[in-house]
């Protein structure tokens, strides 16, 4: 059970991730951002959440420059330079919560696309789906 | 350690900041000579309550110098010590010790025992000396009172003697416990005049304890009581007056009658030394819990905007309750600038706490330099932001170095160009114009503007025909990397000063200015703004989005005409009554697709950051209304031109302009 680690699964680019539900802050519509001058395309801007400035990322344009209408924006917290952020991702689509048996995973294959390769930790295997575990506090979000 | 202990531990190092803080101050008012008591006995009274917490919080590495540091202040208190140059400067050195000890317990860090060992092997040589001259009478009677017949105490309780927690009847039965006590006995008698009120304490207690009693045992008994708490004064019972106690080494005996006076009569009148202040009663607060209110005070001030608009909408809809709930409004927006303007008034500190330490400064820099300077603080009450107050001190002391330092000539130069030997540095606060105003004045010689322009192109700053303007010539010394100090010496001259000082006051969004006469002196004058929470500002459009100027920076908006409009190389300047200024277009500034292109449709915001006017293009200006600044840097980092952000009356977040960037941009 130890290694038993809760995940939230969503669909990115037709595959699914699994990010610790331990970051997650909560999940919400894409909504009209505010954007931030001189910031990279993937960077939609802000937006108020209950007060607080959060920035929103679209990792479809980050990491598979495409872009989509719909989505889903997921709020969670990120470790930068020993600070914690909160920051929203948007991805095309939120599936599921489940637990995954982390002395299960499989190092990932390298892909082509190396800029998601940062982020992928390692692969593991749910009722016979493979999900690919992310580790998001290896994004560089805020570099200019 | 338990929580609680974490608590006390850290009041007690606060404290122990204050303590430090006034013992400095005081050491450097303190004439040389006979002693002045009273000066003497606050300064004893810090040392001491150090002393006391050291021993309960396990600081063993305090409690010895502490010690020794009591000693030598008793000795000038009672008058048998002078103050002399010497034995101020150490114990200005042994402030300085005791902050590096207590630095080290709050941030955890190991103590340098050799450093303390110094000082306190200082200290005892400067106290060997004394008992050598001293007659031996006294240092007999030091030891021969160490042992008397017995002692009369009077503890008379303050008013609010139960706030402090200490049960005063267990002090009492702890005397009579004492080891040698034949005997004790206790009167007691009602303090007249006051009104009953039963959460006073209204007795005073006279205790008689006989017996061959050791005065360390008595006053260890009072070791818990502070004076303010309770007076205490002890006087020893001797058969001959000339044996009296002139020692006393704890804070509940910080009067000690002398055994001739002490008869009962005189041992029950208020002993002879000042007066404790009253002070306002106060509460420590943590700063996270203001800002916390601050916050929220903020989240208020965004939803009266927001409910602000139905008002208007009301009225438009002819709603036959529209009056009532205008009226409703109004009464909410008067509360809440009224609460907000109260919660920020908590976090305002007089900026005393980041000037009381310039004295010391001035004094040791004038001492190694050999001048004779006097520095006169003035508007020390004038109060700012706590975040200001810490991030401005250091700013202060590189420009009050700099001025005793470059500034103010040697006695003998001052002499002979016809100034008074001693030099004058003048540091004042004030509130001119919605902002706080320090401004730092010397009667130097002034900046010498031809070495400056000489270093700088000797550094590689300036090429060596360029032309520039006697104010572009004082900013040089804002340059990172710039020094004129011929020599560099530990007070300055590393040229790591100044461009440290301008950026620290930019952060703070205020502007640094630099007058300077030549041979007169010069003036820095800092400019901040009151608050960094909420500003007044000042809506504008460009396409789809809303910026927010500082309505402060604010001189006019203009409707530019064909004619009005020249371009020099691509860039566009303006002509405002005859002077051109520079045009800032934020679409192009922050690479947005966004808004209009041409000059005369849209409206040129003429603002003023520092002493640059320019203009910037907007499509149109909006309301005018205060907003909360929410740094973007907590979710986000910095981003060049934007000072923050704000979450307007609809909900959406406007970006707030860093007009000191922009400015940037021009150049």
């Amino acid at each position: 059970m130890e290694d038993n680690k809760q995940l939230l699964t969503f669909m990115l680019n037709d595959e699914v991730y699994g990010v610790d539900i331990l970051r997650i802050q909560e999940i919400k519509d894409v909504e009209k951002c505010t954007p931030i001058p001189n910031a990279p395309d993937w960077t939609l801007g802000v937006i108020n959440l209950r007060g607080s400035v959060v920035p929103i990322f679209d990792l479809r344009k980050m990491f598979f420059d495409y872009h989509d209408d719909a989505g889903v924006i997921i709020v969670l917290r990120v470790e930068n330079n020993g600070k914690t952020k909160v920051v929203g991702i948007v991805v095309d689509s939120v599936s599921n919560t489940e637990f995954a048996n982390m002395a299960e995973m499989q190092p990932a294959p390298k892909k082509d696309n190396e800029a998601r390769n940062v982020f992928v930790e390692g692969l593991v295997s749910i009722d016979e789906r493979m999900v690919i575990l992310t580790d998001i506090d290896k994004i560089d979000f805020f570099r200019e | 350690m338990d929580e609680l202990m974490q608590v006390f531990r850290q009041t007690y190092l606060e404290e122990s900041f204050e303590g430090l803080a006034a013992m400095e101050s005081n050491l450097l008012t303190l004439p040389e000579g006979t002693p002045d008591t009273e000066v003497v006995n606050t300064i004893f009274r810090a040392a001491h309550s150090m002393k006391g917490g050291a021993g309960t919080f396990g600081f063993s590495e305090l409690i010895h110098l502490t010690h020794i540091l009591e000693t030598l202040l008793d000795e000038m208190r009672s008058g048998k010590r002078n103050v002399t140059t010497e034995n101020r400067e150490a114990l200005l050195q042994s402030v300085d010790v005791l902050r590096v000890i207590l630095d080290a317990y709050q941030n955890g860090a190991s103590i340098d025992m050799t450093q303390v060992k110094a000082m306190e092997e200082k200290l005892e040589a400067i106290l060997g000396n004394a008992t050598q001259n001293d007659n031996s009478a006294a240092s007999n009677a030091t030891t021969e009172t160490d042992v008397t017949t017995g002692y009369q105490i009077h503890l008379s309780p303050s008013d609010d003697y139960f706030s402090s927690g200490i049960d005063l009847l267990k002090l009492l039965h702890e005397l009579s416990r004492i080891e040698g006590a034949s005997r004790t006995h206790i009167t007691t008698h009602l303090n007249a005049g006051n009104p009953l009120q039963v959460e006073h304490c209204l007795i005073a207690f006279n205790v008689v304890i006989e017996g061959e009693v050791s005065l360390e045992d008595v006053n260890e008994v009072f070791e818990w009581l502070d004076d303010d708490s309770c007076h205490v004064s002890i006087a020893a019972i001797q058969a001959e007056a000339s044996k009296q106690s002139t020692t006393a080494t704890s804070a509940a005996t910080q009067q000690v009658v002398a055994a001739s006076t002490a008869s009962a009569t005189a041992a029950t009148k208020t002993p002879t030394t000042a007066v404790v202040e009253k002070q306002e009663s106060s509460i420590r607060v943590s700063i996270s819990k203001i800002d916390q209110m601050v916050d929220m005070v903020g989240e208020l001030v965004i939803a009266q905007s927001m409910l602000s608009r139905f008002g208007l909408l009301a009225d438009q809809m002819n709603a036959p309750w529209a009056d009532e709930l205008k009226e409703g409004l109004i009464d909410i927006e008067r509360h809440t600038r009224a609460m907000q303007e109260s919660v920020m008034s908590i976090r305002m500190m007089p900026i005393s706490f980041a000037f009381n330490r310039m004295p010391r400064i001035v004094h040791d820099v004038s001492a190694k330099l050999e001048k004779d300077i006097e520095l006169i603080l003035e508007g020390e009450n004038t109060e700012v932001d706590k975040t200001v107050l810490e991030k401005l001190t250091d700013p202060l002391v590189h420009i009050i170095r700099n001025s005793v330092d470059h500034g103010i000539e040697k006695p003998d130069v001052r002499e002979a160009s016809g100034k008074p030997r001693k030099g004058t540095v003048r540091l004042s606060a004030f509130h001119a114009g919605g902002n706080i105003v320090i401004q730092i004045k010397d009667d130097g010689a002034g900046i010498r503007l031809d070495k400056v322009r000489q270093k700088a192109i000797e550094a590689g700053i300036l090429t060596e025909n360029q032309v520039i303007t006697e104010k572009e010539n004082i900013d040089l010394i804002f340059h990172a990397g710039f020094s004129t100090a011929d020599a560099v010496t530990d007070i300055s001259g590393r040229g790591v000063g100044m461009d440290v000082v301008r950026r620290n006051i930019r952060e703070l969004g205020g502007t640094i200015e630099v007058q300077t006469e030549q041979g007169k002196g010069s003036v820095f004058t800092i400019r901040l703004p009151l608050t960094l929470a909420i500003l007044d500002g000042q809506l504008a459009k460009v396409g789809e989005e809303t910026y927010i100027f500082p309505l402060a920076s604010i001189v006019e908006s203009v409707l530019p005409s064909v004619e009005n409009i020249k371009s020099v190389k691509g860039t566009f300047l303006y002509r405002l009554r005859d002077v051109y200024i520079p045009i800032v277009r934020l679409n192009e500034f922050f690479a947005r697709p966004q808004g209009k292109t041409q000059l005369t449709d849209g409206l040129l915001v003429v603002v003023e950051n520092g002493d640059k006017r320019f203009g910037v293009f907007v499509d149109s200006l909006e309301s005018q209304q205060q907003v909360v600044i929410k740094s973007l840097d907590t979710n986000y980092r910095k981003v060049n031109g934007i000072s923050g952000a704000t979450i307007m009356g609809d909900g959406r977040v406007a970006m707030i302009l860093d007009l000191t960037e922009l400015s940037h941009e021009i150049e």
